[in-house]
């Protein structure tokens, strides 16, 4: 034992660097193991913990029109307080509820205006009593204060964290709130769980704080703020704890046929937790993270796997003798492969004991900065997760046996005396001329045996040899090339819908949705100098089903108006074309209903059935089921949207005029000055009525702040990429010239002098690398379609996959780098070899 | 024969090789190993020199320092030339265009069949044509009765073979040094006479070159015209004799 032991040492120091390197690949794989699975367990458990803490409601109800005015939009607060009650004497699973306004409207922020919408809730009690906090969807106060006795009648406000972000607003500050801009005071800024992420609407793919933003208003006074004193428009509803989804929806279900049917209320259908937005985004974020945390270090301690038993079966056959020897001595089989198992375990050891200690560090940098990214209120806890650092002990542990044990049980004969006739150097070649050498032949290019003829051989001598040398360079090329692909498909679909799909340079949002867009367009470009084409859009969101598939697709619905051949879209084809009598579907929404061009699909749409005021529009909505027939299908960016004609929009909308949300202009030569003069001009125009007007950039920059978070995943993982292809670029070159010692000797004492022999070598591995290259390549993609559209797989984005030649460059040379870099070190070592031992020497 | 053209001192060796007071020590884990002591010996060329001596004599010490392999103190001298003078280039050099090697593992270029293994040797000492490298690489597998088998690869050669074409590498490239160390030390009876016999034919035909051979075999040490005794890196004698034809020896 003492002798295994000490040889296991002996073995290990004479290898320490290349062992390092492969204890390194071993340590970046359960760095990103522990680091980002605890990561997001951790933040699993606190979200979960926010969402109990803070009495998160198991479903919300709305009432049937809930945006509008008129009996299906408002219910009484005292009634329905009975009513729920009578209901609740039925069903004791109820623990509490709360009866809500949410409302979507405007803020006028800094003079600014934006969407948003308010939350209010009674600050008493059923008893009449004053609380902080309300029975069901509390939040935790951030800064300033809470609500006081007084609040209720007060135009005070708390405003949701991520508007009081973007906006850094503070306490005492003023907001101007709906179409009538009654001033709130902020009493502080809270985080709610309700809007962990800050999401409205499913369709609008990542709303910035700019865009959407959440006001909590004491009930009273956003009451009085919308002339609706004593009604309410949402039930919120919190179970007990542990009962099933089923169970959720049975009960919200009763609820809704119980009020609807003994009450006569007119509700929409109950919203579950799981598919509240926020909520689910959250868990969708977090979970397609933690697959991405498995698959990662799945794909890195592969690759440490490989690199292991690469570098074992090299070691044992270069170490043939020396086993023959030892079996001869009366070594066992046995105590032979705990040997070079013993190396194994302690390259495994090491590198684990590395990676759990950096995945601490990384878990303390990731977390953070994931909260940070996302403006998440709730600071999740760094805590040890001894069960992953276990687990991750055994994977390390396991990659080491695997990587370890396989080849060197293949590699041991059972006869000493095999080992001992064995000539590693013959061993390492097939004693062929190569297919590529045999066929440049054919072209009579004979290469000379001083130059290219000995590289070329050296390449192919033996496909086990190859193999493992093309497979560095394959692990580098794919890693680096997925990691930039992985950027430049997401900067190439930004870019592309920017620059490509969204065809306008300046966009007007309007404050209140005039039913004269004509005319405003019209106006616009004739007394707007600059002005060269101009449409409106008409946006509503719609429920996409088809009677191929099951499932429901919430899209945005964009109605298109053709003005003069100018659609302010222009639209990537995957099949067919625009067509306004038709509907054009994204890939994400055709494929997850199973349809195709000229299928036919159904969207349902809010429909007007009576309009109750054009300024401020109110009006009251059905949903209708209108069928329309696929005419194409894009490829574009946004994932959830369907493009119908406006016309069909406006009359299965059964809107009055010309309605637009929208107006997008072309303007000529669109500097940014430019852009701002003519939106100051709008401004001062059309003032009263324009909610915001954008720029592209504006938009995109908006985006990419949110999209971050990704950026430093992929950062991440593209620093891994670059360390972990050193160290297996490095072991591969440096066994390859071990391998060759003694040849490289020979080559030397006969006179090939240093520099042929360094430029023979070095084009032995460009060839290596440009064959890695192609192949690391076709890998590289690969990969990247599997993060993007299997791990990533987030239908509001349709990511093209896109690897530049730039990136393919950037791969191949930065292996390449790693190639000489790898090279070098053993280099000089062998070109200082002593030739006379070294030519001697029995094995490599 | 002709000079080498590199910087520094020209090489020529026309002559005698001398050693002067040659000393080599070793360094080994803590202890000193005087391989050579100040060795002064003085060559022909034309002869077959053999070194004899037991192991850890320095035999094969003495071979790797005249063949520029290994480093010594005291003066070399092929010919006019002092190599232990020489810098790192010139000795590459000098073993490139004089020096051949017969090494006891063979060491020929796996990847190389026979023919190829050969040409690489001239190639590199000479400025012949393609097709002028190739015929004198044939000739010289011819010579050691490996013409049929000059496209097969190492692997595909018996030791004895692998050893002839090693042998025909070093003289293709007419060196004015052949150094072999223990030849047919891997070899059996049979392949290593073979390979002796191949060595002494080379030495007949070429008056110009002077080959030392290295073995601990008092019997194979019956094929060269001179015996150097050495023993604890001290030449213990030196006999002129006359040479026994390879084939007649038995070991």
């Amino acid at each position: 034992m003492a002798k295994t032991v000490k040889n296991i040492y002996r073995s290990i120091n004479a290898n320490k660097l290349r062992l390092f390197t492969i204890a390194l690949v071993i340590a970046i794989g359960i760095t990103s193991f522990n680091g980002m699975v605890t990561a997001f367990v951790h933040m699993t458990r606190t979200y979960d913990k926010a969402f109990e803490d803070h009495n998160m409601a198991s479903f919300t109800m709305q009432t049937a029109n809930p945006g509008g005015t008129g009996e299906d939009a408002w219910i009484d607060y005292v009634n329905l307080t009975s009513f729920i009650n009578e209901f609740r004497e039925q069903e004791p699973r109820i623990k509490a509820y709360e009866l809500r306004i949410v409302y979507n409207t405007i803020f006028e922020i800094r003079g600014e205006k934006q969407n948003g919408q308010i939350v209010a809730m009674n600050t008493r009690d059923t008893e009449g009593n004053f609380r902080e906090q309300p029975a069901v969807n509390g939040y935790r106060i951030l800064s300033g204060t809470p609500y006081s006795e007084l609040s209720r009648y007060q135009n005070v406000c708390l405003v949701d964290a991520h508007l009081g972000e973007y906006w850094k607003l503070e306490p005492q500050e003023f907001i101007a709130i709906g179409d009538s801009r009654t001033p709130f005071e902020i009493l502080g800024v809270i985080g709610s769980p309700e809007y962990l992420i800050n999401q409205g609407p499913f369709a609008d793919i990542m709303p910035s704080p700019r865009r959407f933003g959440v006001v909590f208003l004491p009930l009273r006074a956003a009451q009085n703020l919308l002339g609706v004193q004593g009604k309410v428009n949402e039930i919120s509803v919190l179970l007990e704890d542990g009962l099933s989804k089923n169970r959720r929806e049975e009960i919200a279900g009763n609820l809704k046929d119980f009020l609807e049917t003994n009450h006569d209320l007119k509700l929409s259908d109950p919203v579950d937790i799981d598919n509240q937005a926020s909520y689910w985004l959250m868990r969708l974020d977090i979970e397609e993270a933690r697959e991405f945390g498995i698959v990662l270090p799945i794909i890195i301690l592969g690759m440490a796997i490989g690199g292991l038993y690469v570098l074992f079966s090299r070691m044992v056959v270069a170490e043939r003798k020396d086993i023959g020897v030892a079996q001869a001595l009366g070594y066992d089989r046995r105590t032979i492969i705990l040997q070079y198992l013993g190396i194994s375990m302690v390259i495994a050891i090491v590198g684990t004991i590395l990676g759990t200690l950096l995945g601490l560090w990384f878990l303390s940098y990731f977390s953070p900065l994931y909260v940070d990214m996302l403006t998440i209120p709730f600071e999740p806890e760094v805590t040890i997760e001894w069960p992953i650092v276990i687990a991750g002990i055994v994977i390390g542990i396991l990659t080491g046996l695997i990587g370890g044990y396989f080849p060197v049980r293949g590699s041991i004969q059972p006869l000493p005396a095999e080992s001992l006739r064995f000539d590693p150097s013959l061993h390492i070649t097939t004693g062929k001329i190569p297919l590529i050498e045999r066929i440049i032949r054919k072209f009579k290019i004979n290469p000379k045996v001083t130059g290219l003829r000995l590289p070329l051989r050296n390449i192919f001598r033996s496909k086990r040899r190859t193999f493992s040398s093309v497979f560095a360079i394959i692990v580098s090329v794919s890693l680096i090339s997925m990691a930039f692909g992985m950027i430049e498909s997401m900067d190439e679909s930004l870019t592309f819908y920017y620059d490509v799909s969204e065809n306008w340079d300046l966009r007007v949002d309007f404050s209140e949705m005039p039913t004269n867009a004509s005319q405003i367009a019209r106006s616009l470009k004739q007394n707007i100098d600059g002005v060269s084409d101009i449409t409106y859009h008409l946006l509503s969101g719609a429920t996409v089903t088809s009677s191929e598939s099951s499932q429901k697709k919430q899209v945005s619905v964009v109605g298109m108006n053709d003005s003069d051949g100018y659609l302010g879209h222009t639209f990537d084809f995957h099949a067919g074309e625009w067509n306004p009598d038709g509907v054009v579907l994204s890939v994400p929404v055709a494929d997850a209903l199973h349809v195709g061009l000229n299928d036919e699909v159904n969207l349902e749409l809010p429909k007007l059935t009576k309009l109750v005021s054009t300024t401020p529009l109110r009006a009251h909505f059905e949903l209708v089921n209108i069928t329309f027939q696929i005419t194409g299908i894009i490829d574009e960016f946004n994932g959830l949207v369907a493009f119908v004609g406006l016309d069909n929009l406006i009359s299965a909308s059964n809107f009055p005029g010309e309605p637009a949300n929208t107006l997008l202009m072309k303007i000529e030569d669109p500097t940014p000055e430019r852009l701002d003069m003519i939106r100051e001009e709008i401004l001062a125009k059309y003032g009263y009525n324009v909610r915001n007007i954008a720029t592209k950039a504006e938009q995109r920059s908006e985006l990419l702040e949110l999209m971050d978070l990704m950026y430093n995943i992929i950062y991440i993982v593209a620093i891994f990429a670059v360390l972990l292809s050193c160290a297996i670029v490095y072991n591969t070159i440096y066994i390859s010239l071990q391998e060759q010692k003694r040849e490289i000797a020979t080559l030397l004492t006969i006179g090939t002098d240093n520099r042929k022999l360094i430029r023979n070598i070095t084009v032995e591995n460009t060839i290596v690398t440009l064959i890695g290259t192609v192949f690391g390549l076709i890998f590289g993609w690969i990969m990247l379609w599997f993060f993007m559209r299997v791990i990533l797989n987030m239908e509001f984005f349709r990511i093209s996959l896109f690897i530049s030649n730039k990136t393919i460059i950037i791969s191949f040379v930065l292996t390449y780098i790693g190639v000489l870099v790898a090279q070098y070190f053993p280099l000089r070592k062998t070109l200082n070899l002593n030739l006379a031992e070294a030519t001697k020497e029995r094995v490599v | 024969m002709s000079a080498v053209d590199v910087k520094g001192p020209k090489i020529s060796l026309e002559g005698m090789v001398t050693l002067e007071h040659v000393n080599r020590v070793y360094y080994m884990g803590g202890h000193t190993i005087h391989a050579l002591k100040d060795i002064s010996l003085s060559l022909e060329t034309g002869k077959l020199v053999v070194v004899l001596g037991p192991s850890g004599s320095g035999k094969t010490t003495l071979l790797n320092v005249l063949g520029a392999i290994d480093k010594c103190d005291g003066k070399i001298t092929v010919s006019d030339l002092e190599i232990t003078r020489l810098n790192k280039k010139q000795l590459t050099k000098y073993r490139r265009e004089k020096c051949g090697f017969i090494f006891q593992f063979f060491n020929l270029l796996p990847v190389y069949n026979a023919l190829e293994n050969v040409e690489y040797a001239v190639e590199l000492a000479s400025k012949l044509s393609r097709k002028e490298t190739t015929n004198r690489a044939t000739e010289y597998l011819r010579k050691v009765g490996l013409y049929e088998k000059r496209h097969h690869f190492p692997s595909q050669l018996s030791g004895g073979e692998q050893q002839r074409v090693a042998a025909a590498r070093a003289m293709a490239k007419n060196p004015a040094l052949l150094l072999c160390d223990e030849p047919t030390g891997e070899l059996s009876v049979t392949e290593g006479k073979q390979v002796l016999s191949v060595i002494q034919n080379m030495v007949k035909e070429r008056p110009d070159v002077l080959t030392i051979l290295v073995t601990h075999n008092q019997k194979i040490a019956q094929i060269g015209d001179v015996v150097i005794r050495l023993r604890s890196g001290e030449v213990d004698s030196i006999e002129k004799q006359i040479s026994i034809p390879a084939e007649q020896l038995s070991w």
